[in-house]
């Protein structure tokens, strides 16, 4: 009996254990970490009740149901005069004011299916306290555009279930960026059904100026904003995927059609404390999904000779 | 302060134990790509829970329960029944292992197996085992001692057929 049951163990242990394995358990690891860390956003109840496994087992095929939420920057400029902007520049005073004023709220909930979704509305004042109504409204619009698209979805979604559905929307904001130039504000959806989707929008209200804009008008006319940044991030992504083998990015992967080859022009970006361009990828767009929301600080001298004056330190 | 030093120690013990999870996983689902999920969603579980570990002494018991129920659950779903198929989509060649262990371990029952592989292969405590199974020292007893007996009839049978 002691025999066999010795040749048992060593059958046993001679079980060969892949290679991967390893790699694979950290990435679980990390990726429990980070939910536990949001946990408090989340309704554990769902979450508990996902399928990990075949969650974990798409990490590499990325959210086949997940909705990748489209992303787009759209940046209010709150000054009207180009002259003043310009003599503005100069004086390190903050022209006009953006604020959340107030936030209107949509709450839903109906067996699984919920969502609550915070809508801010912004004001934009000069410097006397008057509100400048263009500048607030042009905002405020985009918000609203934003938002409602959100709730239109949500609202397809409850409908096509027919109450069977399990879905928790969250979309809070948060003002990233507030400094002498731009007012930035973030948007944070976060769609949790099998498994959870995060996406950021982020809209910029320029301080000094007057038009709305994207990444774009960070930079001067006709330069190529776009392969400077890119290459920048391929660079970290390479570097981070050489120093932590749990990071992964798509670059040179397995399959090329995924590959991280350029920036949008409508990507989602912010100016963060250090006054550096920082880029914002969701959920899936560059990695797969265990890696979360990524940024990207790009150096501020990998665009010095083509950016504005004024946005960038 | 409790929670993260919790949390860190069992991350400490899912990575010594990856390649013991595995092998148990392994006895319950019998292909490397499942054992492998049943291992990731272990380890994610485990962490995320790390919080309601009581006895940090119990951690690597702990983990095995965790890989014991997700295993058990992962089979009673249906994609796990057609494993043998998986393999073959994804061109991975079987690899050898001693079938005489696993179809032995195949006669017991969920529990009267994980009793025999936490105390044989992975040399737990009895007291360990009845903690990790939450039954108590008795039960546990008896189910190894039932389990004994089972095998041995198995593992007889079997050299008997090799014999002739």
């Amino acid at each position: 009996m002691k025999h066999n049951l010795t040749e048992m163990k060593h059958d046993y242990q001679n079980i060969p254990i892949p290679p991967e394995l390893k790699t694979r358990v950290k990435q679980s690891v990390a990726q429990a970490k980070k939910d536990s860390a949001c946990a408090a956003d989340a309704f554990p109840q769902n979450r508990h009740k996902a399928t990990h496994i075949s969650k974990i087992r798409r990490f590499a095929f990325c959210g086949i149901g997940s909705a990748a939420a489209a992303v787009l920057t759209i940046a209010v400029l709150a000054n009207s005069s180009a002259n003043i902007a310009h003599a503005m520049e100069e004086i390190p005073v903050l022209g006009t004011i953006a604020r959340v004023v107030t936030f209107r709220e949509y709450q839903h909930k109906e067996n699984q299916m919920q969502a609550d979704i915070k809508i801010p509305e912004v004001q934009v004042e000069n410097k006397e306290g008057k509100v400048l109504a263009d500048a607030t409204e042009d905002m405020n619009d985009a918000i609203q555009k934003y938002t409602k698209q959100i709730i239109a979805a949500y609202e397809a979604d409850v409908k096509a279930a027919g109450g069977e559905g399990m879905q928790d929307l969250t979309l809070d904001y948060d003002i990233v960026t507030d400094n002498d130039k731009l007012f930035s504000l973030c948007f944070q959806q976060n769609i949790v059904m099998a498994s959870s989707s995060l996406s950021q929008k982020i809209y910029h209200i320029d301080k000094t100026s007057g038009k709305m804009i994207t990444l774009q008008d960070l930079f001067l006319d006709k330069t190529d904003y776009q392969t400077a940044i890119s290459e920048n991030i391929k660079t970290q992504m390479k570097q981070q995927m050489a120093e932590d083998e749990t990071k992964v990015y798509w670059l040179d992967s397995d399959v090329p059609e995924w590959d991280f080859q350029h920036i949008s022009e409508d990507v989602n970006f912010y100016i963060n404390e250090s006054g550096r361009l920082t880029i914002v990828f969701d959920e899936c767009q560059v990695a797969p999904g265990y890696m979360g929301i990524v940024t990207f600080e790009i150096p501020t001298d990998v665009v010095q000779d083509i950016v504005k004056d004024g946005y960038l330190k | 302060m409790n929670l993260p030093t919790t949390q860190e120690l069992v991350e400490q013990e899912l990575l010594s134990n990856y390649a013991s999870m595995y092998r148990l996983a392994y006895t319950y689902v019998k292909n490397e790509s499942d054992a492998m999920d049943i291992v990731q969603e272990s380890a994610y579980l485990a962490i995320k829970h790390a919080a309601t570990v009581k006895h940090v002494d119990y951690i690597r018991t702990w983990i095995f329960r965790i890989v014991i129920n997700t295993a058990l659950s992962a089979l009673r779903r249906n994609s796990f029944e057609v494993a043998a198929e998986k393999i073959a989509e994804q061109g991975q060649n079987d690899q050898y292992t001693d079938f005489d262990m696993m179809e032995a371990l195949n006669v017991l029952n969920d529990k009267e197996r994980t009793v025999i592989i936490l105390r044989y292969f992975e040399d737990c405590r009895l007291q360990d085992i009845a903690d990790a199974m939450k039954e108590n020292l008795n039960t546990v007893k008896s189910i190894l001692y039932r389990s004994l007996k089972k095998l041995r009839i198995e593992l007889t049978e079997g050299e008997i057929c090799h014999e002739t």
